[in-house]
């Protein structure tokens, strides 16, 4: 079990004309080692949720276990850091923490916080440059001399530098190119298959069909759906409802079915899929 | 921060609403004037008076007011023991140990807390019954005199109304910076003195950044929409002056000779 | 047709040394939906602001509308051209929606006893009439786009550019500003210029400008530059789904014209799987 919802409530500045709920009884278990995406229109409470996991936001009542870290209203755990560093969270462009002179002390600022020796914090620095794609020779650089891809590039490899357990994502792809999104979701599906959970907030449903395993619904501050990723896109109606459109490669089957094919609408590899279309041409 | 409501608009209907910011900026600077005459109880409670009045027009609750004052209290409470304590003059009412208390200074304190009382109330029913916007063009409109000196009024108005208008997207900036790096281990409220510099510098740093992109962005967009500040523009808010505003005046300026007629009278 | 922007041998650079945009041109025709694709850092951006006289054109020339850009033409230029820009929050300048609408109006000396009859008209045709008088904190990404596309359009021009305007929208807020955009390119004839790298959006406009490192490495009508597989992946661009599927079926033998329309490929398909 890694993180656990029970009854989670929050309500944002309670007591007062602008209180505004939130999340309502959020219930959810995420298990350890999961690719799980969280969707959901904006205002839904996605944002709310995720900062739940690292303490950020306290529940107004009910509780959140982040591996056997228990988070409750009241009982705020002593010290916050140990939670921190075990739920990296990376927020939406995330370019903007950036702050030190020189790219190395940017990414070492958060092991450092976290008590790992200066050294150490080094090493680690020059191992996850490389995993976002840039090399060695970037670290003595200054942040702000790059491009904005590159820039999230940094900012991702602080939080991964922490060697966080959870890895949170708020839509990490958002502004970047085709390219871009593509390099840094295979970089999360690959820190999901060294062990990681990754939690990826989403709102293209390409990318939820195409790198995670589970999704979580949210609506109204509510978790609507927690399903497997072929589960959710069957239920076309719903997500309607919900103004979600469906992944491409899905909405393409299901026009085929209207009109007398026979495709199987889960689907998610484009050469699976004209491999089908092929052969019941040929049939 | 949601809590505070000095400074703040409340976006209802009213007699004051509906006067004219100009009027209402010059009455209020009049009235701060005649606060500080010393025209005695009679005097203050005619100010007083005046102003309950307006606060009813405006029809601001009194659970606002008081919170509008709560947030000065404090200093207020400062200033008053301040004054009792070291104004000597008059007739000594009692003494413990070293501290005497004197009759003038009762007096003189008394009379304090009723000047910043007031001064809060009525700078609160300028704020709460005028926009924003309607404040700064009230402002450019009495500093037009100054433009024949080379004062930029057009300008100064413009800065202010963008200040205004980011106030809340900074104010969300800064948390969104906070968060994320209290989520890199900074701890804000905890520390020695030295990480606490660091932390202040981890936030600074990104909103400044931030903030220049926000400027860089803004100019452009202005630019591309035809500003120029040097250029004739028109206004899309046209100030009137209503006859309900010269009575108001009036009503403002009569108050204020009657406090100094009081202040040398009595 | 007639040549609405005329761009010949632009170039311009941050600095001395570097080049942004190396010696471009082209032209764009009046009426039409133009999208310039390109990945980050392409310079797609740059000529978006060279054209609305935001940044300083090195050499080259640039014409809009029959007038050439020039420091004494600015005002007249920036009169043909709306922009809408990327981040939905630095560009709304009033108090309200409202006052921002009026904003442009101002500038072009609109006389104010009409301003309000043009707020509103505009308001109406993006659809946020309802919310003349709320605060930006108050909008989504979305409505604050639509916001600023309606202060475009209260100055009349016959151009709007969108410099990525969508790309920090969630999906709702992207189709509504879309459909807008392709509303107003039908109706009022107005001339669409669209920076994106968006190619299921440059898919469906008439003229596609492919640009990489400040040249221009291919343009045309989409059906020809966005087929070319090599040329698009080795920009860091995605190909069109319906190009991928009619291409990989063409391979296995089967006879279907490689295309870019999803609607016209299920249609095709349709058709060969009733003759079968």
């Amino acid at each position: 079990m890694s993180i656990t919802f029970k009854e989670v409530e929050h309500i944002y500045a309670q007591d007062t004309p602008f209180a505004y709920h939130a999340l309502k009884g959020v219930n959810l278990n995420i298990q350890k080692g999961s690719m799980t995406a969280l969707i959901g229109h904006t205002g839904s409470g996605k944002s709310t949720l995720i900062q739940h996991i690292n303490a950020l936001l306290l529940p107004t009542s009910g509780e959140v276990n982040v591996e056997d870290i228990l988070i409750t209203a009241t009982d705020k755990p002593s010290s916050l850091k140990p939670l921190r560093k075990k739920a990296g969270l990376v927020f939406q462009f995330p370019e903007y923490q950036l702050f030190e002179e020189t790219i190395l002390k940017d990414i070492i600022f958060g092991p450092k916080n976290f008590g790992v020796s200066e050294e150490e914090a080094i090493s680690i620095a020059k191992k996850v440059i490389k995993l976002v794609g840039l090399d060695e020779s970037y670290l003595e650089r200054s942040p702000f001399d790059l491009s904005g891809g590159q820039k999230r590039r940094i900012a991702i490899a602080g939080i991964l530098a922490m060697d966080p357990d959870i890895l949170i994502l708020d839509e990490p792809t958002a502004g970047l190119d085709p390219q871009g999104a593509k390099e840094m979701l295979q970089l999360f599906k690959k820190v999901n298959q060294e062990g990681k959970t990754v939690i990826l907030v989403s709102h293209d449903m390409n990318q939820v069909l195409e790198y995670c395993d589970d999704v979580v619904v949210m609506n109204h501050g509510q978790v609507e759906r927690h399903v497997s990723v072929e589960e959710l896109f069957k239920e076309t109606e719903y997500l309607t409802s919900l103004s979600i459109d469906l992944p491409i490669i899905t909405s393409f089957i299901l026009e085929l079915n209207k009109n007398g094919f026979h495709i199987d609408p889960s689907i998610k590899d484009i050469d699976v899929l004209i491999q089908e279309i092929g052969g019941q041409l040929h049939e | 921060m949601n809590n505070m409501m000095f400074g703040k608009y409340l976006p209802i209907d009213s007699f004051i609403h509906r006067l004219d910011p100009r009027l209402k900026i010059g009455a209020l600077l009049l009235l701060l004037i005649a606060v500080f005459f010393d025209a005695g109880f009679i005097g203050y409670a005619l100010l007083g008076t005046f102003v309950i009045i307006m606060t009813l027009l405006s029809h601001i609750k009194v659970s606002q007011v008081l919170k509008a004052v709560k947030p000065m209290l404090f200093m207020m409470a400062f200033l008053m023991i301040f004054n009792l304590l070291f104004i000597q003059q008059g007739n000594l009412l009692f003494s413990i140990g070293f501290i005497k208390i004197y009759d003038q200074a009762v007096l003189q304190t008394v009379y304090i807390f009723i000047r910043l009382i007031l001064i809060i109330i009525m700078t609160t029913i300028l704020t709460a019954t005028t926009k924003p916007l309607d404040l700064t063009l009230g402002i450019e409109h009495l500093l037009s005199p100054f433009k024949k000196i080379g004062f930029p009024t057009h300008e100064v108005a413009m800065m202010i109304s963008i200040a205004l208008r980011f106030i809340p997207t900074l104010l969300e900036e800064t948390q969104r910076i906070m968060k994320a790096q209290a989520s890199r281990g900074v701890e804000f409220s905890e520390g020695s003195l030295k990480e606490k510099i660091l932390s202040i510098v981890s936030l600074i740093i990104p909103l400044f950044i931030s903030a220049f992109q926000r400027a860089e962005d803004l100019a452009n967009a202005m630019e591309s929409r035809n500003y120029n500040p040097e250029a004739k523009r028109t206004r899309y808010k046209q100030l009137v002056w209503k006859l309900s505003d010269t009575i108001s005046f009036l009503c403002v300026i009569a108050i204020c000779i009657a406090m100094v007629i009081m202040s040398f009278v009595l | 047709m007639e040549k609405i922007i005329n761009v010949q041998h632009l170039s311009f650079g941050y600095d001395e040394d570097t080049l942004t945009i190396d010696d471009i041109s082209f032209s764009i025709e009046k009426g039409s939906y133009t999208t310039i694709l390109g990945h980050n850092g392409s310079g797609k951006s740059t000529i978006a602001k060279l054209l609305m006289g935001l940044l300083e054109k090195k050499s080259g020339e640039i014409v809009i509308g029959g007038i050439p850009l020039t420091e004494e033409t600015l005002n007249q230029v920036r009169s043909q051209i709306g922009i809408v820009f990327q981040n939905p929050d630095n560009q709304f300048i009033g108090a309200t929606v409202r006052d921002d609408i009026a904003f442009g109006l101002e500038n072009n000396c609109v006389d104010p006893a009409l301003m309000d009859d043009i707020i509103n008209e505009y308001a109406k045709k993006v659809n946020m009439y309802e919310f003349l008088d709320h605060e930006p904190t108050k909008l989504s990404g979305g409505q604050k786009q639509r916001v600023a596309i309606a202060g475009i359009l209260a100055m009349s021009p016959s151009i709007i550019i969108l410099d990525e305007a969508t790309s920090m929208l969630d999906p709702k807020g992207r189709n509504e500003i879309n459909a807008l955009v392709h509303q107003l390119n039908k109706d009022k004839n107005m001339t669409i210029v669209s920076i994106t790298h968006d190619i299921e959006e440059a898919a469906l406009s008439d003229y596609v400008i492919l640009l990489s490192d400040g040249h221009i490495v291919d343009e045309g009508q989409p059906e020809e530059v966005l087929m070319k597989k090599e040329e698009i992946e080795s920009l860091a661009l995605d190909i069109p789904f319906a190009y991928k599927i009619s291409h990989g079926l063409q391979k296995m033998g089967i006879s279907i014209a490689e295309q870019i329309d999803r609607e016209k490929l299920v249609n095709e398909l349709c058709r060969l799987h009733l003759k079968k």
